[in-house]
């Protein structure tokens, strides 16, 4: 799904990552950890092309990301599902249309995204809130929102940025047996986090960066 | 397509909705620049409606020999109304000449009852055609009829025609200037405001393109909503427009130059320009002020 030849990235003179050679099979589960600033962010970013590396080739799904055109970015994007930290919800949308704004992008009629958004808002348990806005929802509920909005348009790819860096432990595993549940059914799930407790809590693949470089992990 | 615009317009007027406070102010700029170029408008469509009105009365006159018979005079009037460069022409004959002078010297009446004959020569009052107001014309024409049998003199005041073309000509490069000057600091002023708005609203763009939108699709409501910001201010500009004149135009109409005013408001075609190019500018600075935000 992934895969990573000798990529370095640099951002001006410092450097961000150094020689990561990684292969991320077709639904696989793996979990990006290391200390602040070991370049997790800047691995996720690399995949998702908001930036292009300084050196090496990346490859999505067989694809070569440094030959697609920007104007073709969009399309990439919608083969995945993206998870923040902040969660990044349009906070002037409802629930009902931050899921299915993707959708609506993309031309789907009302109906459809009627029951595509309540079918995925139901899996991760915010089907009754469809007409909330973000600040009406706790820290796990608009988290769940933004799980429920990277899913909905079916994507072979979810990658998650720190996706518990703001709620509370016992959230943190809900979240993580959402992320669990989906890769069950063969989506490809990359998680960024530097929180043991949840690499523990599910035992799959660790990549570890320390420095911008790949590291043996020691959990 | 359609499904397209018809997003674009969906989300465009949810954007005004809800941004209320931001988009009155994007509003707001652009109806005062537009009011500036508005106010420019009409003072150039007023001076040059004095302009024109002054130019009507341009105009020449062939004074005749004394006592010239019927005939002669006959034979000059249709040499006059042969030309195509005279809009229209009065026969005034001595009596009438002296009535005139009577009603607008009163006090000098008695003198010329005194003198006993008519001291004042028959003529021709001869407008030009503005769009033949130019020296040379009015030069050959003078040479024409002074050359006539029976006319005794030609006058015409070439200076004033000279002057007169000169200022218009002014008003029309002024015009011409000054409006494209203010027209680019209205886009300039808006941009820049509408770009401070954007950048508000950066968050909402990233989202936007992490979720896989086009940039055509982050770029259109943001257009849309530009364009009837602009629209807007366009009909804000002129209700403003239009008051200050109603508010001026007593105050002028009083006033001792109120003679040479003849005021209107703008003209329909001016109108609509202030209208649909808010419009325009509106959109204009959208597309631009955005570009900066969507380099992937």
């Amino acid at each position: 799904m992934i895969q990573m030849f000798h990529v370095y990235k640099s951002y001006g003179k410092t450097p961000a990552l150094r020689d990561i050679n990684v292969h991320i099979e077709k639904g696989e589960f793996v979990f990006l950890t290391g200390p602040s600033g070991a370049g997790k962010t800047t691995f996720l970013r690399l995949v998702y092309r908001e930036i292009l590396p300084t050196q090496g080739q990346i490859l999505v799904s067989g694809r070569n990301l440094a030959s697609i055109p920007n104007r073709k970015v969009p399309f990439l994007r919608r083969e995945m599902g993206i998870v923040f930290q902040d969660f990044k919800l349009l906070p002037h949308k409802t629930v009902f249309d931050n899921v299915t704004f993707v959708l609506k992008v993309l031309g789907v009629p009302l109906k459809e995204r009627k029951h595509r958004a309540y079918h995925i808002l139901r899996m991760v348990g915010m089907q009754d809130r469809l007409k909330a806005y973000p600040l009406q929802l706790s820290g796990g509920e608009q988290q769940r929102v933004a799980i429920a909005r990277a899913l909905v348009n079916n994507p072979s790819l979810i990658l998650a940025d720190e996706p518990t860096g703001n709620l509370d432990p016992e959230m943190s595993l809900e979240i993580m047996r959402i992320f669990d549940e989906v890769n069950k059914k063969g989506t490809t799930v990359v998680v960024a986090t530097h929180d043991p407790t949840l690499i523990r809590f599910l035992n799959r693949r660790v990549i570890a960066l320390d420095k911008g470089r790949l590291v043996p992990y020691r959990g | 397509m359609f499904r397209a615009l018809f997003y674009f317009i969906e989300e465009g007027f949810a954007g005004l909705v809800k941004h209320k406070s931001a988009n009155l102010l994007a509003i707001s700029v652009m109806a005062i620049s537009l009011y500036v170029v508005g106010i420019f408008l009409l003072l150039n469509a007023n001076l040059s409606l004095i302009a024109h009105r002054w130019q009507k009365e341009v105009q020449m006159n062939v004074f005749l020999k004394p006592g010239l018979k019927k005939q002669k005079i006959a034979k000059i009037e249709e040499r006059i109304k042969r030309s195509p460069i005279i809009a229209s022409y009065r026969f005034i004959s001595e009596e009438e000449a002296l009535a005139r002078f009577k009603e607008f010297f009163p006090s000098l009446a008695p003198l010329i009852s005194d003198l006993g004959k008519v001291p004042f020569p028959a003529s021709f009052e001869i407008a030009i055609d503005p769009e033949y107001q130019k020296p040379e014309f009015v030069e050959d024409l003078i040479r024409t009829f002074s050359r006539l049998p029976g006319v005794d003199e030609v006058a015409c005041d070439l200076t004033w025609i000279r002057r007169l073309q000169a200022v218009i000509g002014l008003l029309k490069l002024a015009g011409i200037f000054f409006g494209g000057v203010l027209v680019l600091a209205a886009i300039s002023t808006t941009a820049n405001v509408i770009k401070l708005l954007v950048y508000a609203r950066r968050e909402e763009i990233e989202i936007m393109r992490l979720v896989g939108a086009s940039n055509a699709y982050i770029k259109g409501p943001f257009v849309v909503e530009g364009m009837v910001q602009g629209v807007l201010a366009g009909a804000f500009a002129l209700l403003l427009l239009f008051l200050s004149y109603h508010f001026v135009r007593p105050y002028l109409a009083s006033s001792f130059i109120s003679e040479f005013l003849v005021a209107t408001f703008l003209s329909k075609k001016a109108i609509l320009g202030i209208i649909a190019g808010g419009g325009m500018v509106g959109m204009i600075a959208s597309f631009f002020s955005l570009g900066g935000l969507l380099k992937i």
